[in-house]
């Protein structure tokens, strides 16, 4: 019935159109242009197999400058972007482009081997040793142990790369110096209707010239929700640019061991 | 034996377990993000009726680029600053030139034109940094709907990285006067979010008034004085097709339709009171929401249809209220100095825009649908009937001077980014379409 109904109606009115277009009338009716289509279509992938010209992934091994790696890995290139001209990218075995950026690196390079801050070692345990070993130089026949463990036990420390014995001032002063290189290269979108309670926490690894030895790894987000894995994502990725925006990071060489590798939480509560 | 024994001693003591540094950062930039777009390649310079391809590819970048800048997020940067990608390229561009021009971000794709006369512009969105592909997408248009395709793909851009939905392949429905004061042409116009493809779609003869975009398809609702009684018309964009509102022997007011296009609610003045209505389009049925004394005007639908916001004078001054779908349950939200009113729920949900009127400015503002954190987001004379974009994110509103002049403006609902929307002649009363299909 409704169909009838329905299929009389629309007859009606294309009757009634067919009138009005062959009277002319068409020209009277304000019209809207309806807009023109516009048809999605995907690309498929071939292209992406052929890229050969990506430049290998950094990584640790990569890392170390004193190696000389023929193509300077793009993530981690120490040197800050020279005011070069913006020529057409280099060819990855241009012998002049590594030689005087390695140089550079040697230049920048403390020659001291990485050591950890002799400041750990406890002032007391420290100064017992001092005393023993003064107190042992006037008397030649007395025992050497004491200083000998002493010794010992700091060589043990510093060849020790991981430790968390940095001093409250020291943390203090290594946390802000990374937050004021970080904080102004982040760019969170603030704007989102999700973003209170969003934060992110990324795993941020650096070589010695502050450089990033391994692109920012994820390790946690709160915030995210079913429905809003787009903006969760683009969160997320805010931070992980602000990290390779900002390297190389510069941070004090004698705290390397410290800030090899930390953690940054990305929170713009302070912002909203 | 002694000193192996200190030997262990001391490496317990030294190795805890690795309290590793964890640093929060609580605060960041809010520069618009540096973005390259370059002129998209084409494989083969072909004429078309819209002009070359060559000369599309640079159009489509000129369009992307005015968008991502429109928004107040993205700064694009000077052609000049790098070296375009050629064909082959768009694929797998040389990110070397971008890094150096500070680019974050690469958008770019090609135009082809394809044997049956269409056009197929590809889209493509690089991170610069990580080198990676973030996203990619083809449109086939027709020569004359390239702006479309570079709309699509401004909002596959914004979309990918913001997170939030686009807004640029969108229109605005708005009020064009022209003429002196005291005899003023108001005609409604539609353009394309960017000011481009402006057409007028009444010719001024009766006064037209608050043209309101459907949130669900190509329908405008308006008030137009027909026989010096303003009357709420419904005016389907695609068929050029009208009908009246209801048949009220009195003043209807303020049309909006609920999200999904089939309800529309508006208010209805008898004698000095005013009250609220919802008709249904289909059955063309109306039904009271409010009652009482009170004037009760501007309804505005949640966009789950649940809730509507109104204001009205049932506490003594104009203020906002939120109430059931049905009529029932109103509250008060709006407090504070000064009046509230012609409020608008935004498509996102999480934020209500209205005009707040106090100490004879008119300025936009935002407010939670529970009446918390009301925000001023403009400062100047007289800013009023606020209307958002589709994805929540921009406010656009109308702009009176002293001088009696008014323009369309839109602002980012952080309140950064106050910009002037392009029109021809005078304009109010603006209202911003879904995005297209």
């Amino acid at each position: 019935m409704t169909e009838a109904r329905a299929f009389l109606l629309a007859a009606g009115l294309h009757l009634a159109l067919l009138a009005a277009l062959s009277l002319g009338l068409a020209n009277h009716i304000p019209r809207f242009d309806s807009e023109p289509d516009v048809t999605p279509v995907e690309f498929l992938d071939i292209a992406d197999v052929a890229q050969v010209t990506k430049p290998p992934a950094p990584s640790m091994e990569a890392a170390p400058r004193e190696a000389g790696p023929p193509a300077p890995a793009e993530m981690v290139a120490p040197v800050p972007p020279a005011p070069a001209p913006p020529a057409p990218p280099e060819p990855q075995v241009k012998a002049e482009d590594t030689a005087p950026q390695d140089a550079i690196a040697e230049e920048v390079k403390k020659p001291s081997p990485p050591k950890a801050a002799p400041r750990n070692a406890k002032p007391k345990t420290f100064d017992a040793g001092a005393m023993a070993s003064l107190i042992d130089k006037s008397k030649p026949d007395a025992p050497v142990k004491p200083k000998d463990t002493s010794q010992f036990a700091k060589t043990i420390e510093q060849a020790l790369p991981k430790q968390a014995r940095l001093s409250p001032i020291q943390a203090a002063t290594l946390e802000q110096a990374i937050r004021a290189q970080v904080a102004p290269c982040w760019n969170p979108p603030i704007g989102g209707a999700d973003v209170a309670g969003m934060t992110a926490v990324l795993k941020i690894r650096l070589n010695k010239d502050g450089s990033v030895a391994a692109p920012p790894e994820f390790v946690s987000q709160t915030g995210a929700t079913a429905g809003n894995q787009a903006y969760a994502r683009a969160f997320v990725e805010t931070a992980r640019r602000a990290v390779l925006r900002c390297a190389p990071l510069e941070l004090p060489d004698d705290l390397y061991s410290y800030w090899r590798e930390f953690e940054l939480n990305f929170d713009p509560r302070l912002m909203t | 034996m002694m000193r192996f024994a200190a030997a262990l001693l001391a490496l317990t003591l030294a190795a805890p377990a690795a309290a590793q540094l964890r640093i929060d950062i609580t605060s960041g930039t809010e520069q618009p993000m540096p973005i390259a777009v370059p002129a998209f390649p084409t494989s083969a310079a072909v004429q078309t009726p819209a002009g070359s391809t060559v000369e599309l590819g640079r159009q489509v970048a000129e369009v992307i680029s005015g968008n991502l800048a429109g928004s107040g997020l993205f700064k694009p940067l000077n052609p000049q600053a790098f070296t375009a990608p050629g064909f082959s390229e768009v694929t797998g561009p040389q990110f070397g030139s971008f890094r150096a021009a500070a680019a974050q971000a690469l958008a770019t794709g090609f135009v082809t034109a394809n044997p049956d006369g269409t056009l197929t512009i590809g889209c493509y969105l690089y991170d610069v940094f990580s080198e990676e592909q973030l996203v990619r997408q083809g449109f086939t248009v027709t020569p004359a709907g390239w702006r479309r395709a570079a709309h699509k793909c401004s909002d596959l851009v914004y979309s990918r990285l913001t997170g939030e939905k686009g807004y640029f392949d969108s229109r605005i429905v708005y009020v064009a006067e022209s003429g002196p004061r005291t005899k003023r042409v108001k005609r409604l116009a539609v353009m394309d979010q960017d000011g481009a493809n402006h057409r007028f779609l009444t010719s001024g003869q009766s006064l037209v008034l608050m043209p309101r975009f459907s949130p669900a398809n190509e329908t405008i609702s308006y008030m137009s004085f027909s026989a010096d009684r303003p009357r709420v018309w419904i005016y389907n964009l695609g068929t050029g097709q009208q009908e009246s509102v209801g048949s009220f022997d009195s003043m209807s007011f303020a049309g909006r339709f609920s999200p999904d296009g089939r309800t529309l609610v508006f208010s209805v003045t008898r004698a000095g009171n005013s009250d609220i209505y919802a008709y249904d389009i289909g059955s063309k049925t109306t039904r009271r929401l409010t009652s009482g004394n009170s004037i009760d005007t501007s309804p505005s639908f949640s966009p789950d249809g649940r809730k509507i916001v109104f204001e009205s004078d049932r506490g003594g001054a104009q203020q906002l209220y939120v109430m059931n779908a049905d009529g029932s349950g109103a509250q008060r939200i709006s407090f504070g100095d000064g009046r509230a009113g012609s409020p608008v729920w935004s498509p996102r949900g999480d934020l209500i825009a209205f005009t707040r009127m106090q100490g004879g400015k008119f300025r936009i503002a935002v407010i939670r649908p529970d009446g918390s954190g009301e925000r001023l987001l403009t400062d100047s004379w007289q800013d009023e009937s606020p209307s958002w974009s589709p994805n929540g994110r921009v406010i656009l509103f109308s702009r009176s001077e002293r001088n009696g002049r008014s323009s369309l403006r839109s602002i980012d609902l952080t309140g950064r980014n106050d910009r002037r929307i392009p029109t021809p002649m005078e304009a109010s009363d603006p209202s911003w379409g879904p995005l297209l299909k």
